[in-house]
């Protein structure tokens, strides 16, 4: 639900250009979400086992798919205003700074869902395991960003237009 | 909608508290939605046609018809954010909930106006310039505005994630807001034009920046003299 | 893509929302076809009261609902109430349906809506809420709380949760007796007009007592069972 819901703010961007960019950006903020699903967090698995973390794959992926879901529901709603913009204003700025606000809103809230639901799991752990994990954490979310944003970046010429 | 209940409106003004807790539990939300709808235009175009006024002739139902279509394409563009924005914060209501507290929050938006509407059509009576207009439209809006923020803030209820709530939607709703209006201007009509168009195609700056224009030409003379 | 394809595309979607809210409208009368021409230009803000309000069936009751139907519910009762009255009234079908039995019918539906808003001011009053107990108990766990204390938060979402799947439960069974006084009007109607036999609708009246009774049941348990 939550790529398909991305998706739609995907062809809301590419309704700029329209034709096949509509399919294009649907692809390309979908993309960008299910790569950092596919990529980033079995990669965050692995560093999680090595620090011992109490953090089962169940849970890692409960927490990935209700980040995508709450990232894609927040893309979705925004969609409409974004498509608005898209096909009334002049200049390509005002898109870009659009369609990056909205992607940085959408991810922020789904990193945030991410953590929180990894967070309580920590509680009980051994002191050194959880600052370690806690560490794990922050370059994972630092290097979900960048990646999403590098993907986004190449897939959504209509946002990269004015820069 | 059998018949036009006044009583509705009524709370919606002295009741918002009571309002917003019927639309979160969707108590009797349909009728509430239509009458808000019903406010919503009436209020908007009332508006809009004393802000035509000061131009005259055909801009008066010109901006009282964009002025409607811009408040509930605004409100129809925005319930759909509001709605995954709230369920995010902690809030998953239906949409109907959603929805009905957009359209209430709406309709005391546009009945703020109405009240405004006969203050504004004597500042033009008067013979008010052409900028003075335009920022006591903009100060109705502004007060109108937060009438219909009150409502939101009592919907929203207590609990985590208010505030974010609360400044994501204050944000989304001026971002949509501001296109619209921008999209659909001229309103009030550049003085400088006799012959005004149904839509301006050309970029001047922004709405934000407009405003801000109009304050700073408040003390000088009026492109339009008093009747 | 310009913005006047994106408005034929906003005035498709109205249109099928226009015509998916008069093929679920029971009847094509004059509120149908105005609620199905608002929901063409408005069908964000409009077609989701709509769709609900013609629906032929509610959704069955969540745990997890915030606030029962029962207005809408109510509403529908009296107006089917009175428009089989009406139905029945100067023909040997009276006997079936007769003014009595309506005035019956409508006291104890009555009884029944007081009894809920009883319940659902209470829940307002004491700020009550399943949500939130769940939140408190999930918080206790993962925080390693006393196990006392863990206990009391389960009792408490236990209990909270019971009772709003008694009162979702509840606010069906009215959404159903509304559907069932529906088809009762519907049925004297085709017996007055088509000159059929009454058998059907004797057999709904039958079947709205026992409902009723079974509502009654669920709120007044009798003093055998409050031991």
């Amino acid at each position: 639900m939550g790529l398909g819901l991305a998706a739609a703010f995907g062809t809301a961007l590419g309704l700029r250009q329209g034709g096949s960019s509509l399919a294009t950006s649907a692809a390309g903020v979908s993309a960008g979400m299910l790569v950092v699903a596919v990529v980033a967090v079995p990669a965050f698995a692995i560093v999680l086992a090595l620090a011992s973390a109490p953090i089962d794959a169940f849970a890692l992926a409960r927490a990935t798919t209700r980040a995508i879901a709450r990232a894609g529901l927040v893309l979705g709603g925004l969609a409409p205003a974004v498509a608005l913009y898209v096909v009334t204003v002049e200049d390509a700025i005002t898109v870009t700074l659009v369609g990056f606000g909205a992607l940085l809103l959408a991810g922020g809230i789904g990193m945030g869902s991410f953590h929180r639901e990894l967070a309580p799991t920590l509680v009980s752990a051994p002191a050194a395991t959880r600052w370690a994990t806690r560490a794990a954490m922050l370059a994972f979310l630092v290097f979900a960003a960048t990646l999403a944003a590098r993907i986004w970046w190449i897939a959504l010429p209509a946002l990269t237009g004015a820069l | 909608m059998s018949g036009v209940d006044v009583a509705l409106f009524n709370r919606i003004l002295r009741a918002p508290s009571e309002v917003a807790r019927d639309c979160r539990d969707e108590h009797d939300v349909a009728p509430m939605a239509a009458h808000a709808l019903l406010a919503i235009v009436l209020g908007a175009t009332l508006f809009g046609a004393a802000v035509g006024s000061w131009h005259g002739g055909a801009q008066i139902p010109l901006a009282g018809g964009k002025l409607a279509l811009v408040t509930v394409g605004t409100l129809a563009v925005c319930a759909p954010a509001f709605y995954a924005i709230a369920a995010v914060f902690g809030r998953p209501w239906s949409l109907r909930t959603v929805v009905s507290l957009v359209l209430v929050a709406g309709a005391r938006f546009s009945l703020v106006l109405l009240a405004a509407t006969p203050v504004l059509w004597l500042t033009v009576n008067l013979g008010a310039g052409y900028h003075l207009v335009k920022v006591v439209a903009a100060l109705a809006y502004a007060l109108a505005g937060l009438t219909a923020l009150t409502l939101l803030l009592r919907g929203l209820g207590d609990g985590p994630g208010k505030k974010a709530t609360m400044t994501l939607f204050i944000g989304v709703f001026l971002m949509v807001g501001g296109q619209a209006a921008w999209v659909l201007r001229p309103y009030i009509g550049d003085p400088e034009q006799s012959d005004l168009p149904v839509l301006t195609r050309e970029r001047e700056g922004g709405m934000a920046y407009q405003v801000w224009l109009s304050v700073q030409q408040l003390g000088r003379p009026a492109p339009k003299s008093a009747p | 893509m310009s913005l006047r394809d994106l408005l034929l595309l906003y005035c498709v979607v109205g249109v099928a929302c226009a015509i998916a809210v008069l093929r679920r409208a029971p009847a094509t009368t004059a509120r149908s076809l105005a609620s199905a021409a608002a929901t063409v230009p408005l069908w964000p803000l409009w077609a989701p009261f709509a769709l609900a309000s013609s629906q032929p069936r509610p959704r069955p009751p969540r745990s997890g609902d915030a606030a029962p139907l029962d207005g809408g519910a109510l509403a529908r009762i009296e107006r089917a109430l009175a428009e089989a009255v009406d139905a029945v009234a100067g023909t040997p079908m009276s006997e079936v349906f007769t003014r009595a039995v309506a005035a019956r019918i409508a006291a104890e539906v009555g009884r029944v809506a007081v009894r809920l808003d009883e319940l659902r001011a209470l829940e307002r009053r004491t700020g009550l809420d399943a949500d939130a107990s769940a939140r408190r108990l999930r918080d206790l766990e993962a925080q390693g709380a006393p196990e006392r204390a863990v206990a009391t938060a389960r009792l408490q979402h236990e209990s909270l949760s019971r009772l709003g799947q008694l009162r979702a439960a509840d606010a069906q069974a009215l959404e159903e007796l509304a559907d069932l006084l529906e088809a009762l009007r519907t049925q004297l109607l085709l017996a007055r007009y088509a000159g059929s036999s009454a058998e059907g609708a004797d057999a709904i009246v039958g079947e709205v007592w026992a409902r009723l009774e079974g509502l009654g049941a669920a709120f007044d348990p009798g003093p055998e069972r409050c031991t």
